[in-house]
């Protein structure tokens, strides 16, 4: 057993001098270091964050040090639970509904806007969001393959039977897709009619998939003809896949918005780099890097001109709105009343 | 206190603190904020129930028939099957859906379809195991049986499966599990039928941000394990034998079964596979990303199997101390996302911290499995030897390492086996204790939110030829230890 004894400290052996010569992001708080957490496709070689935080330090000297986010839902109860030992100077990839959720969770810090007179109409609303910057934003749509048999220009058009199982939707428990969807249906409709529009919807999803990105493997496997996505995803796919036959498609309801942020929180370590980071997001340099890597619309329109994004039509949205949670819960209780007495 | 009970009470202490940790650290932040509703638990609970039980009992049913398939091949082929049909239980669970949706198109939605996936995802690991308890049990008893003038049929229905009785039960507890802390696939292709605690645990988590309520449910949902465990697993054990395969292990319809499963799955996944190269020259842009994570697995990997060996040392001094198995066998954390959070608030987030903490989670997951599956009996059959160990005074380390570990090889190697392909494909541990560094099951998951299906599929493919490589050169370094033992 020498032989076992032996392979078992030669590992641990191994794996201390990986622990020894591994980097530290855990280092004592440095004035010209940041931590940011982000998610992985921000972080992600493909993501935006790989370049942003190059231009970042070489425009400012400050580094960034990204911290994958396990989830946001789990990353804010982490920073909640830490308070002021956390170690989160920014936060990215929050959407409408994290900044409801975190409002009793996370103090924010307040951060004005330098780009906030150059907004798109469509989400000019956000300069009423004091604690978070908007840095990227994209209606959302049903993708298509084009050569659809039929027309779908509203929600009621979901309903067609020759639609029947071959719309791939999130489930809104567990997909900011999914709840943003649900959110759609209960604006444009009286509750009373969304409750019979959700049951009659039933039978035309082909399944409420977890997260985004199952539900778009089902249509990209031709297993739908339809999913839930943003009206950038066909841009995806004319230029890097060079397939220009998806379409998102215009209904004549306003789309919902989804709007990405980042925020500082108040625990923060080095806030004024952190503001600073935040502000530079939305710098045009910062806008053209997030427009090409994260495939989402740019919040200063010039940035799009000449790029694959300035041919995305812009539908009719509805205006930028954080939705209270109790709202958002009884939308929910009733969906899931309402599926769990089918299929 | 005499030393040997305080040692005792330190390994059953080490044990139970570490396995206990996800739910014990989370008292420090809870506030009895709970909101779940009566009705809707006992609903999930019947969803999850209904649906778990019913895919292990086919998964046990037809694993044990297709494990005569595999005996119907001749040696060589067998080894090599029995491991292709692990993998659908280790590509992400996206791809089984797909696969799923291909073969049975309009795809029946509901209790029926989750099952469907369910089987279709567990059935391989069902014949594995099987299959490794009838070669470990089995001895000559087939040859036997034949010259003493019995029937194949009642070879089997009277000897082979009250034998195996104890295996097919934990199977069947195995596949539960795993079905039973399922997120994806009740979702897709549950319809409305599709909530289970996971998601409900995820509801609360994601929707309410209410970590007290999902605490609680992760806690019954622990206990339910539990409790099936403690009652529903108390085995008689079996002397292990050399293995003679004979013709009545074999049946030519059940390999056709077993072929066509095999085949099915692989093919649609090959096929997949193949579509997908198209694709190559993108995933090629990260080479340098994909060498890192590889590099990365490699180093998690190595965490993971050598903390699971001290985990297992841990366990057999304890035992070989008290005679009898600590009560965290039965503790079997389903899951994911609450073990990971503790490890995630508990510890920094950092590419050195990720070095102690993937191991730990990972090991907190998968060990007591492998433990049940390959280790909990085989060291109940020694019992005997350590006591005779024991009356001669034998010290605690010889007995472990030399009495019990150089008889558990085999069991040894299965498991590393098992537990090398978890890993090198894990994302959702890993993604839910924060880690910072890129592995590649992360890298796979990464492309797949990211539009980019076909590199996840390239991905999965470059995961599946490691797993072969480090199979096949573990294969020879316990044959050479195998050699040296026999």
């Amino acid at each position: 057993m020498k032989q076992f004894v032996i392979f078992i400290a030669v590992i641990f052996s191994g794996l201390f001098a990986v622990y020894l010569n591994t980097e530290n992001t855990k280092a004592a708080p440095d004035s010209n270091t940041i931590k940011v957490y982000a998610n992985s496709s921000f972080i992600s070689k493909w993501g935006p964050g790989p370049s942003l935080a190059e231009l970042f330090e070489s425009q400012s000297g400050i580094k960034v040090d990204f911290i994958e986010s396990a989830d946001v839902a789990m990353t804010l109860q982490k920073i909640s639970f830490e308070g002021k030992n956390s170690v989160a100077d920014v936060v990215v990839g929050l959407d409408q509904f994290d900044l409801a959720r975190t409002a009793n969770k996370v103090k924010w810090l307040d951060i004005k806007s330098e780009k906030d007179s150059d907004y798109p109409p469509e989400i000019a609303d956000i300069i009423t969001t004091t604690q978070f910057l908007a840095y990227d934003w994209a209606p959302m749509a049903f993708v298509a393959r084009e050569g659809l048999p039929m027309s779908i220009e509203t929600l009621d058009d979901l309903l067609k039977p020759e639609l029947k199982g071959k719309i791939a939707l999130q489930d809104p428990r567990t997909s900011s897709p999914g709840l943003q969807f649900l959110v759609w249906i209960f604006e444009s409709k009286s509750t009373a009619d969304a409750r019979e529009y959700l049951k009659k919807l039933n039978t035309q999803a082909h399944s409420y998939s977890s997260g985004w990105s199952a539900a778009y493997g089902l249509f990209k496997n031709k297993q739908t003809d339809l999913v839930f996505s943003y009206v950038t995803s066909p841009v995806y796919h004319a230029v890097e896949e060079k397939d220009a036959s998806f379409i998102s498609l215009e209904f004549k309801e306003s789309h919902p918005l989804q709007i990405e942020f980042a925020g500082v929180p108040a625990a923060c370590q080095n806030c004024e780099s952190a503001t600073k980071f935040v502000r530079f997001l939305q710098t045009d340099q910062a806008q053209k890097i997030i427009m090409a890597k994260n495939y989402m619309l740019p919040i200063t329109n010039s940035i799009k001109e000449s790029t694959a994004f300035d041919a995305v039509k812009i539908y009719k949205t509805k205006p930028f709105k954080v939705y209270e949670k109790a709202k958002l819960d009884e939308w929910i209780q009733i969906w899931s009343e309402i599926r769990k007495n089918e299929g | 206190m005499k030393v040997s009970q305080l040692s005792r009470n330190l390994f059953s202490g080490l044990l139970l603190a570490f396995f206990l940790f996800p739910y014990v650290s989370f008292l420090k932040f809870f506030n009895w904020n709970i909101s779940i509703s009566g009705s809707e638990l006992v609903w999930v609970l019947k969803n999850s129930f209904l649906q778990a039980f019913t895919a292990a009992g086919i998964c046990v049913v037809l694993g044990f028939y297709f494990s005569l398939g595999l005996f119907q091949l001749p040696e060589k082929s067998r080894s090599i099957v029995a491991r292709l049909v692990l993998i659908p239980q280790i590509l992400p669970t996206l791809f089984s859906i797909l696969i799923a949706f291909s073969i049975l198109n309009p795809f029946p939605v509901g209790h029926i379809g989750v099952i469907f996936i369910f089987v279709l995802v567990n059935l391989g690991f069902s014949v594995y195991q099987i299959t490794q308890a009838v070669q470990n049990k089995m001895g000559q008893l087939a040859l036997i049986s034949e010259i003493y003038g019995l029937k194949k049929s009642i070879f089997r229905r009277r000897i082979l499966i009250p034998i195996i009785w104890p295996d097919l039960r934990l199977n069947f507890l195995f596949v539960f599990l795993f079905c039973f802390s399922s997120l994806s696939v009740p979702l897709v292709a549950g319809g409305g039928k599709g909530t289970n605690l996971e998601v409900l645990i995820y509801e609360k988590i994601f929707i309410e941000q209410n970590w007290d309520s999902a605490w609680l449910l992760m806690l019954l949902q622990t206990l339910l394990v539990f409790c099936i465990s403690y009652f529903l697993l108390k085995t008689r054990t079996y002397a292990q034998r050399d293995f003679r395969t004979h013709s009545y292990y074999n049946s030519r319809l059940a390999a056709v079964g077993l072929g066509v499963y095999i085949f099915g799955y692989l093919g649609y996944y090959l096929f997949s596979v193949i579509d997908a190269g198209a694709g190559l020259d993108d995933v090629l842009l990260y080479r340098q990303d994909i060498l890192n994570a590889t590099i990365n697995s490699f180093v998690v990997l190595a965490g993971v199997t050598a903390t699971c060996f001290l985990l297992l040392m841990l366990w057999i001094s304890d035992y070989a101390q008290g005679l009898r198995h600590n009560i965290v066998v039965h503790f079997i954390s389903v899951s994911t996302v609450m073990v990971g959070f503790a490890f995630y608030i508990f510890l920094p987030l950092s590419k050195r911290s990720d070095l102690i903490k993937i191991p730990l989670a990972f090991a907190l997951l998968f060990f007591p499995i492998l433990f049940r599956i390959f280790f909990a009996k085989r060291i109940e059959q020694l019992r005997s030897q350590i006591i005779a160990a024991k009356v001669f005074a034998v010290p605690l380390s010889r007995i472990a390492f030399d009495i019990v570990l150089k008889q558990l090889l085999k069991p040894l190697f299965f498991a590393a086996v098992l537990l090398m392909i978890w890993s090198l494909s894990d994302f959702a541990i890993s993604r839910s204790v924060g880690t910072q560094s890129q592995t590649l099951g992360l890298i796979s998951e990464n492309f797949l939110t990211s539009y980019r299906l076909d590199a996840a599929f390239l991905i999965s493919f470059y995961i599946l030829l490691i797993w072969i490589f480090l199979t096949t050169a573990l294969h020879f370094i316990f044959k050479g230890f195998y050699g040296a033992n026999k």
